[in-house]
């Protein structure tokens, strides 16, 4: 094993150097050619685009002496993750507008973030891990108070931060302990000394740093032992309250709302997308790689979180009049979809081919809803859900695209949510003991439809006050058309892309 | 030449060609663009009943083709005896319900651009032959009705149309996991209905097949209405549209019974068995307490939407009544012509109920649309002033409450010929339910049209070409089809006949087989 090649590590490597451009690129053009940075990181995604799916297929490659990994799994999300930044790059364009200056370093910053997304998707070692979770939260804290003079915007960021760090605290605590009592950071390593048959039996063979330490300092052995086997769930724990945090999980969600009203809106369609589908590649990894580490109690604990997960972002959704916030809840809510494929990936792989092909769904429907989101702000100065009143008439295209999304986001065919939907769903009946959790996802999705009709009333059934919605910027356009093809091609001829998932997955 | 999936596609096409046209400048070329869509598919449907071979077993006009390999999923379209009167049925309430809204004035683009997206939801359910093409159609339809009623709607359309939409979707997703289940339990898997059937995934009974069983029913009783799933149906149709309501009573609601024939029938022949009487007792309820709400309704339209579900009550029984669980000493010729002829009686219902329900529904639009009024107490004396809406909606009103020679009669009497063979109890009961429907269309005629005209109805026109065009065919089946039902009956007894004893073969194996293991 050539742990020296750094070709397979070329997509992260040539996102690092894109970002490091566009940030070269900001300082030495002139103020009025400003778009050229945004262009660049733009067009220059087509390399590590190139890079990924050129070997998608290429079966499972670790790197970096085992530190660093890669399969299909892990590259389809990368995929999406270059996706998701690409549009956000757009519609970022003319949301900038306002800013005096800055604005390279905005697009440097998103692909600095999206290369610790990158990096976190083939995370297996608990170093790169934590490098790649604070390379993506420092990006993500200061684009999300990326707008100075914004109060909102600022507010948002502190409270991220605050949350975030303390997330971080407790993750890093987590990985101490499980490096203590693994006595190695990586992923494997670990896995394999708890194998064997629970944590009892492997840490008596092999002792390693702390409980050797305790033993010297005089702690009876059997004492050691017995807290090793109650500290490794709780250690593992730690870890997923950090992961919990990344993906918006109930009870660790309370910061996406605030973040996701007061960060520049292409920001949060950037956030309610990207660092999920980063901490859902590692989540599936842990869950596949740790199994013994919690020992069978792994998949119920993820069912129970899945259900409040759902439970609570829809709950909480129906009573929002700010359309981001409503879509923060919205997507803690699809979080919460998503962990039953996490769920059902503990014992049967179709339950990660659900969680690509939710997020491939997610990625354009919800995208797309925020491209609307953004036209309304644009032409009406706020995000209220009130600002959307008679769109039927002063927008009738972005209306009619904010439909089709909306319907997909409830999960209604022919569009991409339904598929998605229809496989996690699936998944979640085929092993048969996890199929109640199939039945809480359907009433959760019938008690979304609530609110996203609610913005379909709005839009369709009153009568419009304003006048027409005259600006209608290009980027903007761009992604809406390009999330509505999306959403309707995967909904329709859904074929290849499970052809493909379930062929090298 | 796949007819089929032309039939079910035209109106799609004709909405797609509406997009392009502007709603000031072509609002003629849009309303013909609509008629001449649901025209054609209309015309297209007739030519499938004529080449339509009665009789001939299994599927016909079939279509297969790929779709998505991986999960077994085709493209399979066919239709039947027992789908293809309800093809008629749609295809022309469709195109009497176009040509009646040439009158809508509001945002008439989007109007007949939904209404045609709507027909080709329908036609696709009674057509697919896959579960997955299935669920797409059927949530295709449920998106249109939405906007009809939330835009074009009353007062109240908001409300209603939403709760028309949250209560459909938890019964279309209560359907997606019973989907789903039959999916995995089937080896090889496979969304394929007529596989499906062949194959009886949960045969053994017991706990999923339950489950599974109550997942469908979910779904189509809500569809259907069945008490106490009902408390959409009020809201919806007060609400919505004139036309819209016709769809919705005529077509919509037969998508829920026509589920329960072609998917918990042959799919789940024993659940179905097992739950029979369940299913009898709800159409039971729904029977007579359809009629009590309807009798205590002032608001006629709330009137014939209660009526609705006092008559999708019998459509319930008579398919109670086909798979019913019979002592197995007791069966025999009888028992199984009583199910044939109650199968019949259910489907011919369907028909019948879309047929005078739609007329009934448009009746009470024009009344509406002229005085801004349904309420009965409101008008008095009405058939001196307008002779020939009297004379139609008397008519209508007959049909309704089952005088003999009209369609309404003969469809209930073999639904009760047939399931007094197998319920006698609760065909007994439900004969209440006739009565009670006969007192309050009474009542309304009464109130309506006889009596004194009140001094501000004096201006009140009668007919015009429009209403006329949309109600004259449906009286005139409700005629043929009361004195000649074999109209419909030949294709559907031959259908009918082999689901039955398909079901009985079925049975008397599976009945042997508990026997040998007892």
């Amino acid at each position: 094993m050539p742990y020296n090649d750094l070709s397979i590590f070329g997509p992260e490597l040539s996102l690092c150097g894109l970002a490091l451009v566009v940030l070269v690129a900001d300082l030495i053009v002139p103020r009025r050619w400003r778009l050229v940075p945004a262009g660049l990181a733009a067009v220059g995604l087509a390399v590590p685009v190139y890079l990924v799916a050129s070997r998608w297929m290429a079966p499972q490659t670790f790197e970096f002496m085992g530190a660093y990994v890669i399969d299909s799994f892990a590259d389809s999300l990368k995929l999406v993750l270059l996706a998701a930044a690409f549009l956000v790059i757009l519609l970022s364009v003319d949301y900038l507008r306002r800013l005096e200056r800055g604005f390279g370093e905005y697009f440097a910053l998103v692909l600095f973030s999206l290369t610790g997304m990158m990096l976190l998707t083939g995370a297996f070692d608990l170093i790169i891990i934590y490098l790649a979770f604070e390379m993506i939260s420092l990006s993500c804290y200061v684009l999300t108070g990326y707008m100075r003079q914004d109060r909102k915007s600022n507010e948002a960021a502190l409270k991220y931060f605050l949350y975030g760090a303390a997330a971080s605290g407790v993750m890093l605590y987590g990985i101490s302990l499980i490096y203590g009592l693994g006595g190695s950071t990586r992923l494997s390593e670990i896995a394999a000394r708890f194998m064997a048959s629970g944590p009892t039996a492997a840490v008596a063979v092999q002792p390693a740093f702390l409980q050797s330490t305790l033993v010297q300092a005089g702690i009876p052995e059997i004492y050691v032992l017995r807290l090793a086997e109650l500290m490794m769930p709780l250690a593992v724990v730690m870890v997923m309250v950090g992961l919990g945090f990344k993906i918006a999980m109930v009870p660790f969600h309370a910061w996406a709302p605030d973040a996701y009203e007061g960060a520049p809106t292409p920001i949060t369609a950037f956030l309610s997308v990207a660092p999920k589908a980063a901490g859902f590649a590692l989540l599936v990894r842990l869950v596949l790689l740790w199994q013994p580490l919690l020992m069978a109690h792994w998949p119920a604990l993820l069912a129970a979180l899945a259900t409040i997960t759902m439970f609570g972002g829809n709950l909480w959704a129906i009573r929002q009049t700010n359309i981001k916030r409503m879509l923060a809840y919205s997507s803690i809510a699809h979080a919460g979809y998503l962990l039953i494929g996490v769920v059902v990936a503990a014992s049967d792989a179709i339950g990660q081919h659900g969680i690509i092909v939710y997020f491939a769904a997610y990625l354009f429907m919800n995208i797309g809803a925020f491209a609307v989101v953004l036209l309304v702000a644009r032409n009406r100065g706020s995000e209220e859900i009130a600002d959307f009143a008679g769109m039927y008439r002063t927008a009738p295209v972005f209306a009619a695209a904010m439909v089709i999304f909306l319907l997909s986001l409830t999960g209604i065919p022919p569009t991409a949510g339904f598929v998605g939907k229809l496989y996690i769903f699936g998944a979640a009946i085929s092993t048969g003991k996890w199929a109640w959790l199939a039945v809480v996802g359907i009433i959760n999705s019938a008690i979304s439809l609530y609110y996203y009709m609610n913005i379909v009333r709005v839009m369709y059934f009153g009568e419009p006050g304003d006048e027409a919605m005259t600006i209608q910027p290009v980027g903007i356009t761009i992604v809406a058309a390009i999330c509505l093809v999306g959403t309707f091609a995967i909904g329709l001829f859904p074929q290849a892309i499970i052809e493909l998932i379930q062929q090298y997955i | 030449m796949p007819i089929l999936s032309l039939l079910i596609f035209i109106p799609l096409i004709g909405a797609a060609v509406i997009l392009f046209l502007n709603t000031e400048r072509h609002r003629k070329a849009i309303c013909w663009t609509a008629t001449v869509a649901a025209a054609v598919a209309f015309v297209l449907s007739l030519g499938v009943w004529v080449r339509f071979v009665p009789g001939q077993p299994g599927m016909q006009f079939t279509e297969l083709a790929d779709w998505i390999d991986a999960l077994n999923i085709h493209y399979h379209l066919g239709i039947d005896g027992l789908s293809l009167p309800l093809i008629l049925l749609t295809t022309l309430l469709s195109l009497l319900s176009v040509i009646y809204s040439w009158r809508i004035t509001d945002r008439i683009k989007e109007y007949m651009i939904f209404f045609l997206l709507l027909e080709t939801g329908i036609l696709g359910v009674f057509c697919a032959l896959d579960f997955f093409l299935f669920y797409i159609f059927w949530e295709v339809s449920l998106v249109p009705m939405f906007f009809l009623i939330g835009i074009w709607g009353g007062p109240r359309r908001a409300y209603a149309a939403i709760k028309f939409f949250i209560y459909t979707l938890i019964g279309s997703l209560a359907i997606l996991l019973g989907i789903l289940a039959l999916y995995f339990a089937s080896t090889p898997h496979t969304f394929d209905m007529i596989e499906l059937a062949r194959q009886h995934p949960f045969a053994g009974g017991g706990i999923a097949a339950a489950l599974v069983f109550w997942g469908f029913f979910l779904g189509f009783a809500i569809k259907v209405p069945l008490f106490p799933f009902h408390t959409w149906l009020p809201d919806a149709h007060v609400e919505a549209p004139t036309a819209g309501s016709v769809i919705l009573a005529g077509v919509l609601l037969k998508m829920g019974c026509y589920g329960f024939i072609r998917v918990n029938l042959p799919i789940l022949p024993e659940a179905s068995r097992h739950f029979a009487l369940w299913i009898a007792v709800l159409a039971l309820i729904s029977i007579i307490y359809g009629a009590l709400c309807a009798m205590a309704q002032k608001d006629l339209k709330r009137m014939i939407a209660y009526s609705s579900v006092n008559h999708m009550g019998y459509v319930m029984l008579g398919i109670a009544a086909a798979v019913a669980f019979v002592a197995p000493e007791a069966v025999g010729q009888a028992v199984q012509h009583s199910r044939i002829v109650a199968l019949n009686g259910a489907v011919l219902q369907m028909v019948a109920h879309g047929i005078i329900t739609g007329a009934l529904f448009f009746l009470v639009g024009v009344i509406y649309e002229r005085t801004h009024l349904r309420d009965i107490d409101a008008f008095g004396g009405l058939a001196k002033q307008m002779p020939v809406y009297a004379g139609i909606m008397m008519l209508a009103c007959f049909a309704s409450l089952g005088l003999p020679g009209l369609a309404g009669f003969a469809a209930e009497f073999l639904v009760f010929l047939g399931s007094y063979g197998i319920y006698k109890l609760i065909t007994g009961l439900a004969l209440l339910g006739i009565a009670i429907t006969a007192a309050y269309f009474l009542m309304m005629i009464q109130g309506v049209f006889l009596g004194e005209l009140r001094e501000r109805w004096q201006n009140l026109r009668d007919l015009d070409a429009g209403e006329l065009v949309a109600t004259i065919p449906l009286a005139v089946l409700m005629l043929a089809i009361g004195l000649y039902p074999d109209l419909i009956l030949a294709v559907v007894d031959p259908a009918s006949t082999a689901l039955v004893t398909n079901l009985e073969q079925f049975y008397r194996l599976s009945d042997v087989i508990a026997s040998l293991g007892g």
